[in-house]
């Protein structure tokens, strides 16, 4: 099979770019990641088997759900609206032991939820294992044979 | 021809020795004076002393740098202790900071300066493994400040703990990327154990 690769255009050069300084990027820096509608998500793990995860319009909370476990809580490697629904992606371990969970979240509690094997043979950027589209989450993971993408279809939205 | 052949040897030697000579730079900086016997060894200070080390780079084996928050040496062959760059790795970072004895067997707290060449007698994996009597195995999840997260080829020490479920660990990574603070989920990795140092005293 033929691989084509496609050159895109280099980004302008902006020679006049600078780093802000260190106030600045402080008083710039926000604790929630911004969503396309102008809200936020904000995750807060307390200790090590609670999660508190809220939407936010400005300083108001639009919903927020707490998440307990009684397996120890790692990283939270996605939470995204879908409709009005949140998708988190959360990871649990024991000393031997690990893996995702996925939760499906609706006002009431949690709509879907399933595991999925880590398969984290290689190194990759922390938070940069599952992207959500559509109704389809995309898992990036690897084993000593290579890596590759599964895909898991969400039920849909209501 | 004769000549030419010999010439071109001689050229051949000398180069190569050149070469030598490169590969022995940044440790003449460096010193191999005694450590210094502490009494008190605070988590914070630890976290001050790995922190003073970033920028500083990268050394296989090394334990060695100055505090100009530059590599003098970036860019050297990885896994290659002759390099003799500055930096330390993984496992002499961690040995440094939590102030331990080239002794395996001794558990008390000596302050070795930067510049001290001093690489320690553990390599990750002894660390992951609790060897020696300053260190032991901990539970994941109670790894806290300036405890560490071992694998059998790595270790990084908790800077801070993140909201988002991770940690900010304090590490000498890799001869690219240095020693600094970065985002990790070791605690979370099932090749990663928890291990820490006995005698913090606050």
């Amino acid at each position: 099979m033929a691989v084509r690769v496609h050159r895109h255009a280099a980004p302008e050069d902006r020679t006049d770019a600078r780093e802000f300084d260190r106030g600045a990027q402080a008083a710039r820096g926000r604790p929630g990641r911004p969503l396309a509608n102008g809200r936020e998500v904000v995750v807060d793990r307390v200790g090590s088997s609670e999660l508190r995860i809220a939407e936010l319009a400005g300083n108001a909370v639009v919903r927020s759900w707490r998440v307990t476990s009684e397996t120890p809580l790692g990283e939270v490697q996605l939470a995204e609206p879908r409709g009005n629904e949140l998708v988190v992606v959360l990871k649990t371990y024991t000393d031997e032991r690990a893996e995702y969970v996925v939760l499906v979240l609706r006002q009431r509690g949690s709509a879907e939820r399933f595991s999925v094997e880590p398969s984290e043979w290689a190194e990759s950027a922390p938070l940069a294992r599952f992207r959500l589209a559509g109704s389809s989450l995309y898992q990036l993971g690897s084993t000593a044979a290579g890596a590759f993408v599964d895909r898991f279809d969400l039920k849909e939205s209501r | 021809m004769k000549i030419f052949l010999l010439a071109l040897g001689a050229g051949l030697l000398l180069a190569g020795a050149n070469g030598a000579q490169a590969y022995h730079r940044f440790w003449t900086n460096c010193n191999y004076d005694s450590p210094t016997f502490m009494t008190t060894m605070t988590r914070d200070a630890g976290q001050s002393y790995a922190n003073a080390a970033r920028y500083e780079g990268y050394q296989w084996r090394g334990g060695c740098w100055n505090y100009d928050d530059v590599d003098s040496y970036p860019s050297d062959a990885p896994g290659d202790p002759s390099t003799h760059g500055e930096g330390g790795d993984c496992s002499g970072l961690t040995f440094k900071t939590w102030r331990e004895s080239t002794d395996q067997w001794r558990d008390g707290r000596y302050y070795w300066r930067a510049l001290r060449n001093v690489h320690g007698p553990y390599t990750a994996g002894d660390f992951k493994n609790g060897v020696g009597a300053p260190n032991h195995v901990v539970a994941k999840a109670t790894a806290g400040v300036m405890d560490a997260f071992a694998s059998s080829s790595h270790i990084g020490m908790v800077f801070t703990r993140s909201l988002y479920g991770g940690d900010q660990i304090v590490e000498a990574k890799c001869e690219a990327c240095g020693t600094n603070i970065f985002y990790r989920t070791y605690r979370s990795d099932p090749s990663y154990g928890g291990v820490a140092r006995w005698g913090w005293t606050g």
